[in-house]
């Protein structure tokens, strides 16, 4: 069911691009949608961030597992437990290019019968590392379409990226392991009965549009053919604020446009949010040095107090009187 | 407030990376979008290419190598057009034939487009143009 609503939304995002190219909307779906959900990237992200870091951490709550720095004798581990900023700066890193704690994936299964056994399973790592830099690689290609004179930096790239030279325009190696890549995080959903269970339509839907963007891209550069000229046209107009639709560009072209707009202007209220949430978990950001370093809470106020010494400056004859033990014995008069 | 300023600045960078193509122009791009134009062969000599005009724009570079696998890898020597036409399948001898100055025609799609076809590494062009 979540498989089918999350399938149905993006194949009809789709096709509503498509209609609206073949119909002639190349206003609504080339200049004005994707327009708006730039904007709403850019400003759902911020105020996401805004709230995250408006939010007061009051003690650092980082997750370890390796030995805190404690006594000289004893060998901290610097990366699974970071004791200064800059190492988990470094932990940090790690974890966002190299997705590191992917790598902790275990699988879980019944040998001979009925001994439960734990063993790594690194292919949601290899899945993982395959989509997001496909990707990072795929959208800097992209600014040649975007860019006039296009960067050098891209012409490396695309140069690199399209080394084997197979067909005419050629193959690039990132268009093939991004398809790879989505495919198998798509078939982990669906295959491991445990990860489906927990599976829900927005778990498929990103899967499903980045799939879908990756072969309506595919089908452009190798099968149906697009006026890629005419496309640039279009995106470097809208980047100089003179936005102009030139006739005749492809309906897949409004389709994969439609559903890039749809995912940018989605990435801030999903779970697509990580790639800002990860620089701000105060589980991941933060040295464990609370033993080192005294931490203030920061929605601590000054609190009312009534110290033993003024009680008893008050009380003092009183407390004579009645014999009780006081610390400064009354002033003779 | 210091991790506050951190991850502004962080954000700060991010909208920056992503606005690229926005801020990118003002560093040495044209002011106007748009590519030299295109110049076509003398009418005199020829009206039509060899398939209709927009689908060359878009399916050329496949046209061309259905050509090479014709002629280097099956041996053909001919290439009926849509419309009835024949053509020697050849890059220079007949697509250069008609656009025979390559500088103002493929070469300016191709920059406008940033396609660098690796063909004239070993092709050769009339003229003896770049
Ligand atoms: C209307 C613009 C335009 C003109 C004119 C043009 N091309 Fe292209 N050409 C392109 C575009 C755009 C691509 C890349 C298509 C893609 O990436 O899907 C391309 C790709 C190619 C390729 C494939 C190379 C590669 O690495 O992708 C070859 C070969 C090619 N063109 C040859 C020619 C020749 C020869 C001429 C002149 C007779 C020519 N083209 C004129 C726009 C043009
Ligand atoms: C018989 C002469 C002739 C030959 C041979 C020829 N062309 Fe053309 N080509 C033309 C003419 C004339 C036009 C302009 C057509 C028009 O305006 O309708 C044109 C247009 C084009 C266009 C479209 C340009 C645009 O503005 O979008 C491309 C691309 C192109 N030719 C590439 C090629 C390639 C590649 C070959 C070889 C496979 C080739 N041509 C062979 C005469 C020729
Ligand atoms: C490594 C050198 C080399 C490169 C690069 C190269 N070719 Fe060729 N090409 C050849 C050779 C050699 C032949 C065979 C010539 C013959 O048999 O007459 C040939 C033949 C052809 C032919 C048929 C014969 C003719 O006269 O054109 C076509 C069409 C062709 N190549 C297109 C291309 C295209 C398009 C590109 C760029 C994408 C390209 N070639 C890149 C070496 C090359
Ligand atoms: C999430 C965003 C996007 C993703 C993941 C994506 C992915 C892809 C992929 C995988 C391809 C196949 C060829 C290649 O790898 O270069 C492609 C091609 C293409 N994309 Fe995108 N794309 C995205 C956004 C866009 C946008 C915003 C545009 C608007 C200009 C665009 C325009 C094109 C065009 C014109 C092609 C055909 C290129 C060619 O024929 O050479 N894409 N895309």
């Amino acid at each position: 069911m979540n498989v089918l609503v999350a399938l149905g939304a993006a194949v009809g995002v789709f096709a509503a691009g498509m209609a609206g190219g073949a119909l002639g909307l190349g206003w609504l779906f080339g200049v004005v949608i994707p327009g708006l959900a730039l904007l709403v990237f850019l400003g759902g992200l911020a105020v996401k961030v805004w709230d995250w870091v408006s939010t007061p951490v009051p003690f650092r709550i980082p997750t370890t597992c390796g030995q805190q720095t404690s006594l000289d004798w004893i060998k901290p581990n610097k990366l699974e437990n970071p004791h200064t900023g800059i190492q988990a700066l470094g932990r940090m890193a790690l974890e966002v290019l190299c997705f590191r704690s992917l790598l902790r994936n275990t699988k879980a299964e019944m040998v001979q019968g009925r001994r439960l056994a734990y063993r790594t399973s690194l292919g949601l790592w290899l899945g993982a590392m395959l989509m997001h830099w496909s990707l990072l690689v795929i959208l800097i290609r992209h600014l040649r379409l975007m860019t006039n004179p296009v960067p050098a930096f891209v012409s490396f790239l695309e140069a690199a990226d399209g080394f084997l030279e197979i067909g005419l325009p050629a193959v690039f190696v990132t268009t093939v392991t991004f398809l790879a890549g989505v495919t198998y995080l798509l078939a982990r959903r669906f295959t491991n009965p445990q990860v489906r269970y927990i599976s829900l339509a927005g778990d498929y839907f990103p899967l499903f549009l980045l799939l879908g963007i990756g072969l309506s891209g595919v089908w452009m550069r190798h099968f149906g053919k697009v006026d890629i000229a005419a496309i640039k046209e279009l995106m470097l107009s809208l980047f100089h604020f003179s936005p102009a639709v030139p006739e005749g560009i492809s309906p897949v072209f409004y389709g994969h446009l439609f559903l890039a707009s749809v995912l940018l202007a989605y990435i801030p209220f999903s779970k697509i949010a990580h790639m800002a949430g990860i620089f701000l978990s105060p589980t991941r950001n933060l040295a464990n040095n609370n033993r080192a370093v005294r931490h203030v809470n920061p929605w601590d106020y000054p609190v009312k107090v009534h110290t033993y010494e003024e009680y008893e400056e008050e009380l003092r004859d009183k407390m004579v009187a009645a014999g009780l033990p006081v610390e400064k014995p009354l002033e003779k008069e | 407030m210091g991790d506050r300023g951190k991850a502004l600045v962080g954000l700060g960078v991010f909208i920056l990376l992503v606005t690229f193509p926005l801020w990118g122009r003002l560093a040495g791009g044209q002011p106007v979008p748009g590519r030299d134009d295109l110049v076509y062969p003398d009418p005199a000599k020829a009206t039509d290419c060899i398939e209709a005009r927009d689908w060359m724009t878009a399916n050329h570079m496949n046209l061309l190598n259905r050509w090479r696998d014709d002629l280097v890898r099956r041996g053909v020597t001919e290439y009926v057009s849509s419309s009835g036409k024949r053509y020697y399948p050849s890059l220079t001898k007949t697509c250069l034939d008609c656009h025979d100055d390559r500088d103002k025609f493929c070469n300016r799609c191709h920059d406008y487009a940033h396609v660098t076809p690796t063909c004239w590494e070993c092709h050769t062009t009339p003229g003896g143009g770049a």
